[in-house]
């Protein structure tokens, strides 16, 4: 693995590494697993420079997650156009193992810490965001429910104006999809 | 009251029901009149202001929201105009058929003798105006049933009420203040920044429909057909729209260019209704028909499932 994608690496562990490089470099881990391992062995060190305990994840812990996502159901749920989460769950887990390995050690109740908030704001800024075409893409293949129902509703009568969601917030709170046979 | 579709005995008024209803589908176009106005829908209350100006025929319906986001609503001329304060954009939309804000009513009142049976059941003060309570009660499970509370000296309503199967409350619109003017002002509904008119569907006749609905319920009949476009997409909406004369049901045909969703390919589906407003949706060939009205949903899916397209006849 060439020096650049190890210095992305340690940033991206760091909190330094920009969201458009950190997606791109969470990507590129899902098949390389050059990157996971160094992602892993550089976090394990990390953790061990800041503290004597430590518990390593197994290798395929977070492909067992992304495994177990994979099965449940899929809720076909009025989104607020949000990318659907399916796109992203590896990268997203990728991210979230990386926060894992470092706050292991720290235990929940440690998880107000600095160091644990910064992993935090790391795995939540490491969730990707999409891209303009994922997203351009998400929309052609997948109409949000709730845009398609706003547009029926405002074209059958005049409830959407005296609604206050005139501002296109959803109207339907909850849905669900029966699947009825 | 114990029983909001006044299943005890009508009282004894100077008029009858539909008397009073023809009266109130009159004063609601040709009166001049104002006040504040609390919408309920789906959990929600929305107080607005309202004004209605009427001069030598023409109309315009003006609501002012007293919450965000702040906006003007102009109903005129066959299109409503929405305002946003903050913003100065105005969005326009065609309506080929004029819906009032408050209450629709059909042309004859006589329409109804099939579908509800309209009685007076008493009199109370709304707005602190004496007011008839008049109760539409459906004659069937098909659709849902109505109290209208109309103020006594000039047949303008006051509250209205739709009512589920179980007598819960589904709408609701009721006056807080309200008053009969000489005249009210015409505003300008250009104002603002205008975005482009999104649609502007002209009545198409109903048989360049490309489907057809099979055993219509009761007192269901076909109001009129449109095509529009909707969802930013290019190709455009069959849009029929069907009423009894107070519910009304909207069908709209979609070409499916998407795959089926990979958990029900070729099953209906079902999303909770919003208010009144229930949906139903089902594929046929390569289109998608979604039906949505002020309505059970058995009536909802009736209509669904009695579509057919065109051509397969």
């Amino acid at each position: 693995m060439n020096n650049e994608l190890k210095q992305q690496v340690s940033e991206l562990l760091d909190n330094e590494l920009a969201s458009p490089a950190a997606f791109d470099l969470l990507q590129k881990a899902r098949h390389n697993p050059e990157i996971t391992s160094t992602l892993n062995r550089y976090a394990a060190i990390s953790q061990a420079i800041k503290s004597d305990a430590f518990i390593l994840a197994d290798n395929d812990f977070s492909a067992r997650i992304a495994r177990q996502i994979e099965q449940e159901p899929l809720y076909l749920l009025p989104q607020r156009k949000q990318p659907s989460l399916r796109r992203y769950q590896w990268p997203a887990m990728a991210a979230s193992l990386a926060a894992v390995l470092v706050l292991a050690a720290h235990g929940l109740d440690k998880i107000n810490t600095p160091e644990t908030n910064a992993s935090l704001q790391l795995a939540q800024k490491a969730t990707p965001e999409p891209t303009k075409q994922a997203a351009a893409n998400s929309e052609q293949t997948e109409q949000p429910l709730n845009a398609r129902i706003y547009d029926y509703l405002q074209a059958h009568n005049n409830s959407v104006y005296t609604s206050g969601e005139s501002d296109f917030k959803p109207l339907v709170k909850v849905t669900s999809y029966a699947n009825r046979r | 009251m114990a029983d909001p579709l006044g299943q005890s005995n009508p009282i004894s008024a100077q008029i009858t029901g539909k008397q009073a209803l023809q009266k109130m589908a009159k004063a609601l176009h040709n009166l001049n009149y104002q006040g504040t106005v609390a919408f309920l829908r789906n959990g929600k209350l929305e107080p607005m202001k309202y004004f209605h100006a009427s001069h030598n025929g023409l109309e315009q319906e003006r609501l002012l929201s007293l919450n965000s986001p702040l906006r003007e609503i102009v109903r005129e001329h066959g299109k409503i105009s929405c305002l946003y304060k903050q913003t100065q954009q105005r969005k326009v939309d065609s309506r080929p058929l004029d819906r009032s804000f408050l209450v629709d009513l059909p042309e004859t009142i006589d329409e109804l003798d099939d579908t509800y049976a309209i009685n007076i059941v008493g009199e109370e003060n709304i707005a602190m105006l004496p007011a008839y309570v008049i109760t539409l009660r459906p004659k069937d499970a098909l659709r849902y049933g109505r109290t209208l509370w109309v103020e006594k000296q000039h047949f303008l309503p006051l509250q209205a009420i739709v009512y589920g199967p179980a007598d819960e409350t589904l709408e609701q619109l009721v006056f807080t203040d309200f008053s009969v003017q000489e005249s009210l002002p015409f505003v300008d509904s250009q104002a603002g920044n205008p975005s482009p008119l999104a649609n502007n569907p002209a009545p198409l006749p109903l048989t360049e429909a490309n489907f057809i609905i099979n055993n219509l319920p009761a007192g269901f009949h076909e109001l009129f057909f449109t095509r529009r476009l909707m969802h930013n997409e290019a190709r455009p909406v069959d849009h029929m729209l069907l009423s009894d004369g107070l519910a009304w049901i909207s069908v709209y045909m979609e070409y499916k260019k998407l795959p089926p969703m990979p958990t029900a390919t070729a099953e209906p589906k079902i999303v909770p209704a919003v208010g009144a407003i229930n949906f139903f949706s089902r594929p046929l060939g390569d289109y998608e028909f979604t039906v949505m009205g002020d309505a059970p949903r058995a009536t909802v899916e009736t209509i669904a499932q009695g579509i057919q397209l065109r051509n397969s006849q």
